[in-house]
């Protein structure tokens, strides 16, 4: 223990930084109770509405936190800026590492201490909140995302202390360790990128530079997705480089001399390191810019800058004109670094692009989403069945015939002289590429169209294909689901209703759900077939569906999905449960509308208004899949001319609403009555859904467009 | 007991202790002297385990202190430039140094704040430099170590405040057989003090000794005869200096006082008269008797 912590002395650690814990403690406390507190005030009335807060927005202010975790540092270590208090902190009778894990064990209990009570005091004030509604589990998930977030980024920053003696080189040196070799991946990935268009570098070891394992990244994106911390990668990689960089500083701290106190850095030797560290970004920007054969100007800039940030970085840090001076020789060392990466990329663009497989060398294809370096999120809200044939390697031979081919041709392209021409009815595809020797490797290819569908048609008609595609979600990757018009149903319900979908599903033969989820699917591409109403008067509608469908959503392990089932008139359990569920009040509602139409509202209405809006939307399935409607709407006319025709339309309907399906066709009827009083203040407003099948009369025929 | 064998420091291309070797006992109050950049300081720290030696072995009793807290818990050390953490006061330091050393007292605190007439609850950065070094140097007698290191510490107190230390000092020593080491630039702020005195040039000891012994050991004599005499009258006595005037001759001897004094009345002379030296004195005649110019080494 007496190396590694003293309980007295991280009292003192806890009195020593308890400035900057108070002022972070009001800038993130004040700041996650706002939402609340504000949401408190404005909700006093109560809509009705419920909204479900999750974790991305649950408590905003929150990341801010780990901006303030290098103050918790700089404050704590600053001894190992000022000589005398090196002196006196070397005195102690402590073993040095004792003190550096003792100081820092009262650091974090400040951060994650504030971090606790601040996500705790917002889970109370949300839960004061009428109308917001939120899972208990989000404070210690997000608890555990930030607690990670911070060690991580302490880790650079306690480093940096433990190299260095002044806070300006503290604050240099923190930003070169956290950024540097980010910044350095990110330009060299772009320059591969330029000189070697078709490589996926997420098939090679610089995958480890994606941003999908960068978590700070992670962290200030989350507010837009949060499914990126489901990542099992993002936890290893970040744990792997933090427990290092704890190590290293232990390290460096144990072996530190007092004497090393403000001075820039121990020795010259790291100074030249993190001087040339500073630089080598802006010259291998400058390297990029001649790649793409910019500017002489912009490239001569660029250079010209990197000399004056190479001098600058010197004259801050040191403080030194004569330090300054003495750094000019090495001021070449960036330029040579820079030269060797850039002929690093050379290196790999000629093995790349001399490099084809024949058809017979491939063992299997794969064609995946887009994948970047430097994307971020996971791949999201893609169907299952995307998600789950994405994966799927396919040994088709055919399919690795047109890749092979695709292989050349893109290779081709690439060492032409316009290798990112588009070409007219080409698409490109990443492909992963595994060789009969087990190697891996990941293209950006280009098909012609038509060899684009053939490979889409080797792939899946192959039987690896057709046994993801079949697949359902399980239960457990489920997160919400949807049923057409079903809004005031709960999840244990409409969960329900996809367990006897999924089962009148299961006891379909494979041939057979092969095409229910043709017939029924959207493409492989998620290309979504929307259906728009057209109103007389012009105006769009927005996208409507009229049959009876399932919108599942959910995730597997970090990506998430989105998928819509149509439920077909043979799943008749599934739709039995679904208008038991959705549409409980149809026998209620028809007899209403009987009631409307034989001028049961007329007298209600005619006491209260002085003219009459009146929308009937209809919408009409036919054939399954494939849908129109149409919809009448008055605007304002006369009570009489409007009313009398929307009420003979209806009265004709009616007699063709039936229970008994007799064609595959039916009709949803919405019918919204408006009243407006002689200042056209609104006094009446009815909503009439009502779900049947019948056949189709002969005045909407006449009126589908 | 504190030993240094062979001990080497050097920052940079500054050589700050070139081979020093050195063994100061337990309850002695050692002082060290020597001119700027001699190298006090380093070597204060050097034994306090701020730094560790390039070459060389630094022990106390016979363990190192390098990264040795069982050792380093029974040192203090009051440097030339102190430390206080920000905006405290005495009372909130006392707190601080209970928290790092175990045999910190408050009782002793309380008594030695009381004696010096300083206010506990008072911010530090209201005291003045020399109120500074008693806030520093009541601390490190509240922990009642087994060694305190003072570097230059005294050399800002008055007359008054050093006696008073020294008294403290001398009852720690008598007691609990503390060992202290004061530096200085000046060897009249140490005189009074210390019991042994080093003096330390250009990262060596040059000169080390008891400072009883210094004293007596070396006075003036100065003794006129009515005839005509040369230095060889006083074959016999180690003479470290000679001056002769006419009739009357002063010079520096080294030796038993009263035997030299009854040799020298033994010559029947008209005048004798052996007079005591002041440290300053010993150290200039020791020093050129070493071949140093004293000068050249404290200013």
């Amino acid at each position: 223990m007496k190396y590694i912590f003293h309980f007295k002395l991280y009292v003192e650690g806890l009195k020593k930084i308890r400035l900057v814990g108070i002022i972070a403690g009001i800038i993130v406390l004040i700041g996650n109770a706002l939402p609340p507190v504000t949401s408190l005030l404005e909700r006093t009335e109560g809509d009705g509405t419920v909204t479900i807060l999750t974790a991305s927005d649950f408590a905003i202010p929150t990341p801010f936190l780990l901006f303030l975790t290098p103050f918790f540092f700089l404050s704590m270590y600053s001894f190992l800026n000022k000589r005398n208090e090196s002196d006196f902190y070397h005195a102690v009778p402590f073993k040095r590492s004792c003190v550096l894990l003792t100081f820092l064990a009262s650091i974090y209990t400040w951060i994650w201490g504030l971090l606790l009570i601040s996500l705790l005091l917002t889970g109370l004030l949300w839960a004061l909140c009428p109308g917001v509604s939120f899972a208990v589990s989000v404070i210690p998930q997000l608890f555990g995302v930030y607690a990670a977030a911070s060690l991580y980024i302490g880790s650079f920053v306690l480093l940096a202390m433990t190299l260095t003696g002044t806070v300006i080189s503290n604050i240099a040196v923190s930003g070169i360790l956290l950024f540097f070799v980010r910044l350095v991946g990110s330009i060299v990935t772009v320059i591969l990128d330029c000189l070697v268009p078709i490589l996926d570098l997420a098939y090679s070891p610089m995958r480890i530079l994606s941003m999908r394992y960068y978590l700070p990244a992670a962290v200030l994106t989350s507010f837009y997705d949060a499914s990126i911390f489901k990542s099992v990668g993002l936890w290893v990689y970040s744990f792997a480089v933090l427990a290092v960089l704890y190590a290293l500083a232990i390290f460096c701290y144990c072996r530190r001399k007092s004497e090393s106190a403000n001075k820039s850095t121990p020795n010259r030797g790291l100074q030249h390191v993190f001087r040339c560290a500073f630089t080598l970004p802006v010259v291998l920007l400058a390297a990029y810019a001649w790649i793409r054969e910019e500017g002489t100007s912009f490239i001569v800039f660029l250079l010209v800058f990197a000399v004056v940030a190479y001098f600058l970085y010197e004259l801050i840090t040191t403080k030194s004109l004569h330090s300054t001076l003495r750094a000019a020789p090495m001021v070449v060392i960036p330029f040579l670094c820079s030269g060797l990466i850039i002929g690093g990329c050379f290196l790999t663009r000629n093995a790349v692009l001399n490099t084809t497989y024949e058809a017979d060398e491939i063992r299997t294809v794969r064609i995946y989403s887009y994948s970047s370096l430097f994307d971020l999120f996971m791949r999201g809200s893609d169907s299952y069945e995307a998600l789950a044939t994405e994966g799927v390697r396919i040994s088709d031979r055919e399919a690795a015939q047109l890749v092979a081919e695709a292989l050349e041709k893109s290779i081709q392209k690439a060492k032409g002289d316009d290798p990112y021409r588009w070409d007219h009815n080409t698409r490109g595809a990443n492909v992963e590429i595994t060789l009969r020797s087990g190697k891996r490797i990941g293209r950006y290819l280009t098909f012609t169209e038509e060899k684009y569908r053939e490979l889409q048609k080797a792939i899946q008609s192959s039987e690896e294909f057709r046994k993801a595609y079949i697949r359902l979600p399980e239960t457990k990757y489920i997160q919400r689901i949807h049923a057409t018009l079903c809004y005031d149903v709960s999840q244990d319900d409409l969960m329900r209703l996809w367990e006897t979908f999924a089962k009148e599903y299961g006891a379909l033969s494979e041939e057979e759900k092969v095409t229910f989820k043709n017939k029924y699917r959207r493409t492989i591409n998620n290309q979504r077939e929307d259906i728009y109403v057209e109103g007389e008067d012009g105006e769009s509608g927005g996208p409507l569906t009229g049959e009876l469908f399932l919108n599942v959503r959910g995730a597997v392990g970090p990506d998430t999905f989105e998928s819509i089932y149509f439920i077909p008139e043979s799943f008749t359990q599934t739709r039995a449960l679904y208008f038991e569920l959705c549409a409980p009040e149809r026998d209620r509602v028809r007899d209403e509308l009987a009631s409307f139409s034989k001028g049961g509202y007329d007298k209600k209405l005619a006491e209260e208004d002085a003219y009459l809006q009146l929308n009937i939307y209809i919408h009409i399935i036919r054939n399954g899949i494939e849908n129109a409607s149409i919809y009448s709407v008055t605007n304002g006319e006369t009570q009489t001319a409007a009313y009398k025709e929307q009420k003979a339309l209806i009265r004709n309907l009616l007699p063709c609403l039936t229970d008994v399906p007799e064609e595959e066709d039916y009709i949803r009827l919405e019918i919204e009555v408006n009243g407006y009083d002689k200042d056209h203040n609104s006094c009446t407003t009815h909503l009439v859904t009502f779900f049947g099948y019948t056949e189709l009369p002969e005045e909407l025929i006449e009126k589908t467009p | 007991m504190i030993h240094a064998k062979n001990v080497t420091m050097k920052f940079d291309r500054f050589t700050a202790l070139n081979n020093m070797n050195c063994s100061i006992p337990d309850g002695c109050i050692y002082g060290l002297v020597g001119s700027n950049g001699a190298g006090k300081s380093t070597f204060l720290r050097l034994i306090s385990g701020v730094y560790r030696p390039l070459e060389g072995t630094i022990t106390i009793d016979g363990q190192p202190v390098y990264e040795n807290p069982e050792i380093k818990k029974q040192i203090v050390y009051v440097p030339d430039d102190l430390y206080f953490l920000p905006q405290a006061s005495m009372k909130r330091m006392a707190k601080f140094y209970s928290a790092i050393y175990e045999t910190f007292s408050f009782e002793r605190f309380e008594n030695l704040t009381s004696t010096f007439g300083l206010d506990p609850n008072a911010n530090l950065n209201t005291f003045s430099k020399g109120m500074r070094r008693q806030a520093a140097t009541i601390l490190a007698l509240a922990t009642s170590p087994k060694y305190l290191y003072f570097d230059e510490t005294f050399d800002g107190l008055d007359p008054v405040m050093r006696n008073l230390v020294k008294t403290v000092i001398y009852n720690d020593v008598a007691e609990r057989q503390t060992t202290a080491i004061i530096t200085s630039h000046s060897l009249r702020e140490l005189e009074d003090t210390c019991d042994q005195l080093a003096l330390l040039h250009k990262g060596g000891i040059i000169f080390e000794s008891d400072i009883q012994n210094l004293k007596t050991s070396l006075f003036k004599v100065q003794i006129a005869f009515q005839d005509s005499y040369d230095r060889s009258r006083f074959d016999g006595i180690e003479i470290l200096d000679y001056k002769q005037k006419g009739s009357v001759a002063t010079f520096i001897a080294r030796g038993d006082r009263e035997r030299c004094r009854e040799t020298l009345q033994a010559t029947d002379p008209l005048l004798l008269d052996l007079l005591p030296l002041s440290l300053e004195e010993v150290f200039i005649y020791e020093m050129e008797a070493l071949g140093y110019a004293f000068k050249d080494i404290l200013m």
